[in-house]
């Protein structure tokens, strides 16, 4: 048996905790057993995904090493993927090591975004765990001299069923050396390679591992402070740059001034097309250059009137009009409607408002560049910034460590774009650290939405037309191509992808249209934890409200009657259940008293089978206080239901759950990000404030486990539901319904006149 | 400038300009990672640390300023071996996500456990009313607090 060691001590033996000058000295280790990498590739183990040895690798004394593309940006994947790949090979868990988002040695799967970590992303894990617990006992049947079936595995170690005494480990068969076996690439889509392989993978009720609450292995460095973020990564040599932004969006540079800084020790200034930026030996002293540099700058005054955004949105460019789920006639419906109920919703511009700004650190010479990012997706900033730079992409390395948490934001790594333009420049190693306010003022914000909501009745009250048009421009346009850097550089090309999704819902009207139209961007966009589902949620679930209050009718017995979905039945009944669902209608009786009125609203939030997974479904219930006097609404209580299938971490699946409702209230209830015609003026934490110790409820999570139905992620689908349960519960405190998030006192208290 | 600074028991001579934000003293020149840059505006808390047993902002502490006092830092609590209370509550509470602002979280705790072994729930909250949180952990971060204040009370 092999000496037992806790994961902790691994972690620490190994040195996975990443920094500059062990990344550079662990690599000859790590490479040691595999091909030799072409001269001058910054490629430097197998990457393709159809060969085995790309995803895992076995050392002498039997540990594993998993390489995956994807990153744990703080939602405690790593753990998971330990836990999938420990069952499959019937390891300790311990014993599994996890090396994320390294373009030089791990294979490509694509952005660790959409909630996809445990869905699309560990499909090709576990074939490849899978594929190599065969390879391991066709190696020990030769070796023992007995037939596979005869033979057992238990942590890593292979012997007879019936005499345990006859073994061999895993280690022993194959340490430090090659699989050279080959998978079957299903598919290479937007989520990554999809795998087949010889061998069958578990299935959920052979798992001993998947479905523990195993603590992350990720905290105990994190509040130790041994954890290295990227903000921590140094590299010898290395400068520290800042860039100096224009005063409006879209200025362009007409004069710089580099003797205003020569004061400053050691500033360099940087200058290319509209790119100005300095670096310095020190920190401080790039800091104050960047501040005190004179620049001219041209007027832009090209973001929408603030008064006006929500009409602006609405006669934007069309690009696309895109429906799904079609069902029936539905103008014909409303034609034949005895009545109709209609509203406008309105969704504002938030920020992803990482705690941590942009940081990366950047290394250009000989024609390659080495770069340490907190990026989710370390592929596409690699071609990006290769491409920016002029460089063959084989020459550019992406390494991940660990930013701040950040929902969607560091798809485009803005810094490292930053850092390697001006690496670039200089020839030495280059870190961008950014200031808050160019965090708050330049990062890709979340798109404003307008969503009109129609509904047709028939003479008892039945919902007989549904009808959803919503305007957005796309989720993505700040994806790739689209860095502030590559942008002020001139030469980006733009992303046209379109994202965010169209408003689906669960409800089975028997005419139903979703519809929505893309416009042109108003703002550089990314997508912002559930883009599209919590603001197409928060319309439809508020509008399906108003249609129950309209008719007298329980919000949740209103939504029953149209819901056929089982598991979102079941997960609607057991959110109203754990938080002791009165049924009746609302208004309760009394809400247009004074005084600290309370209230509760309920909302479901649904994906279906196909997008990017088999489907999720999410109940919330809101208590809220409003306080009549200010306006203020206090959520005080939140109780969610979730069904994302098979859990893989119960511990981390609640930790997400409560994660995303809990920025879901704080985005309803307080987040708007102001700007003028020129730029953001919401530049801190000040002018953008979000949810505080003494604002925060508690929230209660009920798990539902389907282990006959494949993992889907969930901290998007969480964030979903917030919306339309805060303002229900608003509208059931005080019998007033708000259309526009957030819910701030200044919209509150006119409202209640 | 020569400075002396006292931190986490051991003094250290810097030479830097005595208006440098303490943050980038201890970053920069002593490598201790544990306290972040967040917004250097004080209004975050991930930069925090304990100034003559007050938890401080150094982002916007000059360097100059913290001479002749005693600076801690999450460095100087525990380690992955020997975590200090508060750290090993963070542990079993599993209160960070992404972590980025657990050396303010703690550190703003310690300094309040120090001065209040038995905070209530609302003391608790009220001592992190300053320290911001993206991914929602606070309901974990005050048991935690609690949980931290029951170890160090038995």
């Amino acid at each position: 048996m092999s000496k037992k060691i806790t994961r902790r001590e691994f972690v620490k033996d190994t040195g996975v905790l990443v920094v500059s000058i062990s990344v550079v000295n662990r690599l000859p280790r790590l490479v040691a057993s595999q091909t030799a990498p072409e001269a001058g590739s910054a490629i430097l183990r197998s990457v393709a995904p159809e060969e085995l040895d790309s995803w895992l690798a076995i050392a002498q004394d039997g540990k594993v090493t998993l390489y995956t593309g994807r990153v744990d940006i703080g939602t405690g994947v790593e753990t998971s993927y330990a836990q999938i790949v420990a069952d499959e090979l019937d390891l300790a868990f311990e014993h599994v090591k996890v090396i994320m988002g390294d373009t030089g040695l791990t294979p490509d799967q694509s952005k660790s975004t959409a909630s996809t970590a445990t869905s699309m992303a560990a499909q090709p894990i576990r074939i490849a765990a899978a594929e190599a617990r065969q390879v391991l006992l066709n190696l020990a049947s030769k070796h023992l001299n007995t037939p596979v079936g005869e033979l057992t595995v238990n942590e890593g170690v292979i012997s007879l069923r019936d005499d345990s005494s006859k073994k061999i480990s895993y280690g022993e068969l194959i340490g430090g050396k090659r699989f050279d076996v080959k998978l079957k690439v299903l598919e290479t889509g937007m989520w990554g390679p999809k795998l087949a392989g010889t061998a069958k993978p578990k299935v959920p009720s052979q798992y001993t591992i998947v479905g523990k609450p195993i603590p992350h292995v990720d905290i105990p460095p994190k509040v130790t402070g041994s954890y290295k973020f990227v903000h921590d990564v140094r590299v010898p040599g290395m400068l520290h740059g800042r860039v100096a932004r224009p005063p409006a969006l879209g200025a362009t540079l007409l004069r710089v001034d580099p003797d205003s800084v020569r004061h400053i020790p050691g500033v360099r200034v940087v200058h290319k097309a509209n790119f100005v930026g300095v670096v310095a030996e020190r920190e401080e002293h790039a800091i104050r250059a960047a501040g005190e540099l004179r620049c001219a700058w041209s007027k832009w005054s090209g973001l929408p009137d603030y008064q006006d955004l929500y009409q602006a949105v609405r006669t934007a460019p069309l690009i696309e009009r895109r429906s799904r789920d079609e069902k029936g006639d539905v103008e014909a419906a409303l034609q034949g409607a005895v009545r109709s109920a209609k509203a406008t919703y309105h969704y504002p511009v938030q920020l992803h408002g990482m705690i941590g700004p942009s940081c990366a650190i950047a290394d250009v010479k000989d024609g390659g560049a080495t770069i340490w990012s907190g990026a989710q997706w370390v592929q596409g900033n690699r071609y990006d910034i290769a491409q920016m730079l002029g460089l063959s992409p084989e020459k550019v390395r992406v390494i991940w460590v660990a930013a701040a948490g950040c929902y969607g934001r560091l798809s485009v790594d803005d810094a490292a774009h930053d850092a390697a333009l001006m690496s670039q420049v200089v020839g030495r190693p280059v870190r961008v650290q950014w200031m808050r306010h160019d965090e708050h003022g330049w990062e890709p914000v979340s798109t404003p939405m307008v969503m009109d909501l129609l509904a047709g009745l028939d003479a008892r009250g039945n919902v007989v037309a549904f009808d959803f048009e919503g305007w957005s421009s796309s989720h993505s346009s700040g994806e790739r191509g689209n860095s502030v850097a590559w942008r002020l550089l001139g030469t980006a090309p733009g992303h046209k992808r379109l994202s965010g999704g169209v408003g689906d819902h669960p409800y089975n009207f028997p005419n139903r249209r979703v519809a929505l139209n893309y416009v042109q961007p108003l703002f550089r966009t990314l997508y912002l934890r559930a883009p599209g589902g919590l603001q197409n949620n928060f319309a439809i679930e508020s509008f399906m409200d108003e249609l129950a209050a309209a008719q007298g009718v329980d919000p949740i017995d209103f939504r029953l009657r149209y819901l056929e979905d089982a598991r979102a039945v079941a997960t609607l009944k057991a959110a109203a259940q754990k938080f002791g669902w009165d049924s009746r209608p609302s208004p309760r009786k009394g809400a247009g008293g004074s005084g600290v009125a309370t209230g509760r609203g309920v909302s479901l939030a649904w994906q279906s089978i196909g997008e990017y997974a088999v489907g999720q479904r999410v109940a919330m219930v809101a208590e809220v206080e409003v306080h009549r006097d200010t306006g203020r609404v206090r959520v005080t209580r939140a109780v969610v239901a979730s069904d994302c299938g098979l859990i893989i971490n119960p511990n981390g699946l609640q930790q997400q759950v409560e994660g995303a409702v809990l920025q879901g209230i704080s985005r309803v209830l307080m987040e708007e990000v102001k700007f003028d015609r020129s730029k953001v003026t919401s530049l801190n934490w000040n002018s953008y404030p979000i949810l505080t110790f003494p604002e925060t409820p508690e929230v209660e999570v009920v798990l539902i486990n389907r282990p006959d139905i494949p993992s889907s992620g969930i901290g998007e689908l969480a964030t979903i539901p917030t919306g339309g349960a805060v303002a229900n519960a608003i509208f059931d405190a005080i019998g007033l319904r708000l259309r526009q998030v957030p819910f701030t006192p200044d919209r509150v208290k006119p409202t209640l006149g | 400038m020569r400075l002396v600074l006292e931190v986490n028991g051991r003094s250290h001579t810097v030479d830097v300009e005595p208006d440098t934000p303490l943050l980038y003293v201890l970053r920069n020149d002593l490598q201790l990672d544990g306290p972040k840059f967040g917004c250097g505006l004080a209004q975050c808390g991930a930069c925090t640390v304990i100034l003559d047993g007050q938890a401080i902002r150094s982002c916007v502490t000059r360097v100059s300023a913290a001479q002749g006092h005693q600076v801690m830092t999450l460095e100087a609590l525990g380690t992955l071996n020997r975590p200090h209370p508060l750290q090993q509550a963070f542990i079993d509470e599993q209160a960070t996500q992404c972590g980025y602002c657990a050396n303010g979280m703690i550190m703003t705790a310690k300094a309040l456990l120090d001065k209040n072994p038995h905070p209530t729930d609302a003391e608790i909250r009220q001592a992190l009313a300053g320290n911001l949180c993206r991914c929602g952990t606070q309901p974990r971060v005050v048991r935690a607090v609690m949980r931290a204040a029951e170890m160090v009370g038995r």
